[in-house]
């Protein structure tokens, strides 16, 4: 509250005098009697007992009501009132995997469901709401008001946890960000644990309602599972971890291609974590590992591993003499390579085509579908703009990439040069004396490296560096193979085959999504434990199909232990002072103080 | 004003009769209790006198004089002892009630207002008298007597007793000494003289009765004293006001200061009947709140003021 007139409050300074009035002369209640011979004697003496006492009569109290109101009206008081009854509420819900954990009859998501289906019937009319999911990314999931109830229940309905980890600083910046105009703004965040990830800012403009889902369980988890290829044989590694103060004695089963090959009992102590390895023979495409665990969150007791990850590689090899690449390109692992002599050369129409198409000393009219490696280009081509043949200047090698490190081409002269006129889209990765040496780049979904150089005019297929050149050229230029395991939640960048139209992703569940194919893919949604099936589709045809096991167990979230609440300030519950609307007082003090005064009338002639 | 017309208390409706016919005739049973050295007349009546006079029924003797009745001869007497006798008996005779009304303005005060119940007191009284055949005076008096009911005789003037009596409106400031000492004074046979006061007046009760000296008078005081009189249930500061005078003191109600009062009050009382036992006048206080006939009543026949 505050005064725009503050010299009014000293009219206040009326109240001691009003209290002076009343001990000079006490207003009493008159009353009759049939005579004062009997009080005549009593008088003198009450009368000087009566200037020491202060007379609380009902008077001297509406005396001083009125005046204090009427005191407090000159000073124009003013009060900062709502911007407005309605708030707006951003509804923050906890989608990590421990909020899959089991509570009774529920689990914790379902009981975030609820306090957040609740908040959502308590608004007024209005009110506006904000569902945001604090996922491995924080996002906006469904915003309304009121009418938009059954809407908004729905959105949350489709909701379900799963994932490493909560963004919930993302989520709190979200929230923000869609707070707009002056109306109340209030976060609730419903959530099992601490925050994760990004820090979570300092202070927040807005009512923060932190509410912790759960109660403390213990926990146990197999929280790391690798493979790794030994000679003919592979190791296989795994850590259990045991999140609970009691210690807990169970087995671990390790399965290859779904049948056991056998059971390890695993002794946890209290917060303590237990290493197993195998070694096993390669004869195993897919590795599952399962805990007997008997704890509230059964999706971080198993884990998986597909060891078959290896993508096939066929190369179409143009060229007139195809004996030196041919060799060299078959040296590359799980590669395929076909030749063709470029005066047969059609582009494939209608079918995928080669993954990789290797063109010696010629260039097609268009590039083809795959990825292309164009050795020693001639010139007339409408692709590339190439001059005539040119012999390198003497110079030192200009290195642009990681992917010569290592090799050893000091000593290779590369001979006459084709003079490429590096487009637009390239960039040069290796030079000598400033003519490009390697060039490479991507036009459309095209993945494309050039050789200005013809390998067999030079002494590099002398050299061990030319298998090597030739096998890292060849996977820059494919799609790498899929890991063996990712974590849930954790996004997952992919470079599909440059054929590729579109990407099916099958999650354990059986929901399948469809996504367009582009050269980098970011997955994102790989949130449930289990087997995702990847497919590469191009022409109505699969390209490549695989399994990509998504494991739920971590040290972030199969720690089911309450964590506290973070400390965050709070800003003032209004967007600005601005923006406020200020209420005057003065009119309902003075018309109380009338009030007052009419009762006072009222009451002495009562 | 128009609004004191239709919710203000109608005039009359609290006006009740003094008492209903069935008392009356209960009442009949009972009579003043008078002195029998009062002077009275010896032609009717039923109060005792103290003088004997020649009566057929004998209670002494004395010898003959001049003039007696030769009926009330003792010739029984006359053989045995050879001089003539006259036989005495009692006589009973009539005698005048004075009634004094109290209309000073401090009978109007009380629930229900003293003078209400003097009026009860007055009228009953008056139709005792007038049932057993004495002379009723009835006399309102503040600052002097205003005006009189009587000398009247026989319940046939009941009705105007009660009209009188009912017509008396406390308004009068008071003067308790001179209008009962004027009134004595007028009175020269004297009689039964009760005064229905509640002895409000600064000169107070015992200059009053310095009037009424017996044996010509013998007087009762009935002192109408209302509840809240003894026992205030005031608190706080007040204004008094004086329902006599007008007069207003400012005063602060404590226990203490209660307590005062009482004692007071208490001490007054205590000199009242001090004042009166020192003349001889019988002292009765009479509370407003006590029902007539079952508790006024049997109290004046235990002060022997009824019999």
């Amino acid at each position: 509250m505050s005064f725009l007139l503050p010299l009014g409050l000293l009219a206040l300074l009326t109240l001691p005098i009003i209290v002076v009035l009343h001990l000079l002369r006490e207003r009493r209640r008159r009353v009759a009697v049939p005579s004062l011979m009997h009080w005549q004697h009593l008088a003198r003496r009450q009368t000087a007992e009566r200037v020491r006492r202060l007379p609380l009569t009902l008077l001297l109290l509406l005396h001083l009501l009125a005046a204090t109101l009427l005191g407090l009206a000159l000073g124009r008081p003013q009060i900062a009132g709502r911007a407005g009854g309605a708030r707006q509420l951003a509804v923050v819900l906890d989608l990590s995997t421990s909020m899959a954990t089991r509570e009774g009859e529920s689990t914790r998501f379902a009981q975030a469901q609820q306090r957040a289906l609740a908040l959502l019937r308590s608004l007024g009319p209005g009110d506006s709401a904000t569902l945001l999911a604090a996922g491995t990314r924080a996002r906006v999931i469904a915003s309304g008001g009121p009418a938009d109830l059954a809407r908004l229940n729905a959105a949350i309905d489709t909701l379900e946890p799963g994932g490493t980890g909560a963004d919930l600083a993302g989520a709190l910046t979200l929230a923000e960000a869609v707070f707009a105009g002056p109306r109340r703004r209030a976060i609730v965040v419903l959530t099992d644990g601490g925050p994760t990830g990004a820090p979570l800012p300092s202070a927040i403009g807005a009512a923060l309602d932190w509410q912790q889902v759960g109660t403390p369980q213990p926990n146990r988890a197999i929280v790391a599972l690798a493979a790794r290829a030994w000679g003919a044989n592979v190791q296989v590694y795994a850590r259990i971890a045991n999140y609970g103060a009691p210690a807990f004695d169970s087995t671990v089963t390790l399965y290859g291609d779904d049948r056991a090959l056998g059971t390890r009992a695993v002794a946890l102590a209290p917060n303590g974590e237990t290493e197993l390895t195998w070694t096993l023979p390669a004869a195993y495409a897919h590795l599952r590992a399962a805990l007997n665990g008997h704890d509230s969150l059964p999706q971080d007791d198993e884990a998986q591993l597909s060891l078959a990850q290896a993508r096939p590689l066929t190369i179409l090899l143009v060229s007139a003499r195809p004996d030196g690449l041919r060799r060299v390109l078959a040296a590359v692992p799980d590669a395929q390579v076909t030749t063709r002599d470029p005066a047969g050369y059609q582009p494939a129409a209608g079918a995928p085509g080669a993954a990789l198409t290797v063109f010696d000393s010629f260039l097609p009219g268009e590039w083809p579908a795959g990825a292309t490696l164009a050795i020693n280009p001639p010139a007339g081509s409408p692709l590339l703009e190439v001059a005539a043949q040119l012999h390198p200047s003497a110079g030192e090698l200009s290195r642009r990439s990681p992917l010569f490190a290592g090799l050893g081409l000091d000593g290779v002269s590369f001979g006459p040069l084709r003079q490429v006129a590096l487009p637009g889209w390239a960039e040069t990765l290796l030079a000598k004396g400033g003519a490009p040496l390697i060039v490479r780049g991507r036009v459309g979904t095209h993945e494309i490296a050039i050789w200005s150089f013809d390998p067999a005019a030079t002494n590099l297929p002398n050299r061990l560096a030319y298998p090597l050149l030739m096998a890292r050229t060849v996977r820059d230029l494919t799609p790498p193979p899929l890991p063996q395991s990712v974590q849930a939640g954790l996004p997952l960048t992919l470079r599909p085959d440059a054929r590729a139209a579109e990407l099916r992703i099958a999650a354990p569940g059986g929901r399948q999504t469809t996504r367009d194919a582009r050269p980098q893919l970011t997955l994102d949604d790989l949130t449930q434990p289990g087997l995702y099936q990847i497919e590469e589709r191009a022409a109505g045809a699969s390209l490549f199909r695989s399994q990509l096991p998504v494991n739920a167990g971590s040290a972030l979230e199969s720690d089911l232990r309450p964590q506290p609440a973070p400390s965050i300030a709070q800003a003032p519950n209004q967007p600005a002072t601005a923006e406020r609307q200020l209420v005057a007082l003065w009119p309902w003090l003075a018309l109380g103080a009338l009030a007052l005064l009419l009762l006072e009338w009222g009451y002495i002639h009562r | 004003m128009w609004f004191k017309t239709i919710f203000g208390r109608k005039a009359g409706a609290a006006e009740r009769p003094l008492f209903d016919e069935a008392f009356l005739r209960r009442l009949e049973r009972l009579s003043l209790q008078a002195q029998p050295a009062l002077r009275g007349r010896p032609a009717g009546g039923e109060h005792l006198s103290r003088n004997q006079l020649p009566s057929t029924i004998f209670s002494d003797h004395r010898p003959y004089s001049y003039g007696d009745d030769y009926r009330y001869v003792d010739w029984n007497a006359y053989a045995h002892q050879e001089e003539v006798f006259v036989k005495l008996g009692e006589i009973e005779q009539s005698v005048s009630i004075h009634v004094l009304l109290d209309v000073s303005r401090s009978m109007a005060w009380g629930a229900p207002p003293k003078l209400r119940v003097a009026q009860q007191l007055a009228a009953t009284l008056g139709y005792l008298a007038l049932a057993h055949h004495d002379r009723l005076h009835v006399a309102l008096f503040g600052t002097a007597a205003l005006s009189r009911f009587g000398p009247a005789q026989g319940k046939g003037r009941l009705l105007d007793l009660l009209r009188f009596i009912e017509q008396a409106r406390a308004d009068q400031p008071t003067a308790l000494a001179q209008s009962i000492g004027t009134y004595a004074r007028r009175q020269i046979n004297g009689g039964v003289l009760v005064i229905c006061s509640d002895l409000l007046a600064p000169e107070g009760l015992d200059q009053a009765l310095q009037a009424l000296v017996a044996p010509r008078w013998q007087t009762l005081v009935l002192h109408l004293l209302d509840p809240r009189e003894l026992k205030p249930d005031l608190s706080g500061a007040l204004e008094l006001e004086d329902a006599e005078t007008g007069q207003r003191l400012a005063l602060t109600l404590d226990p203490d200061t209660l307590a005062a009062y009482r004692n007071h009050v208490s001490a007054w009382q205590e000199q009242l009947a001090t004042a009166c036992a020192r003349r001889g006048v019988t002292y009765a206080q009479v509370l407003t709140d006590w029902p007539l006939e079952r508790q006024v009543v049997p109290y004046l026949r235990a002060r022997r003021i009824l019999q």
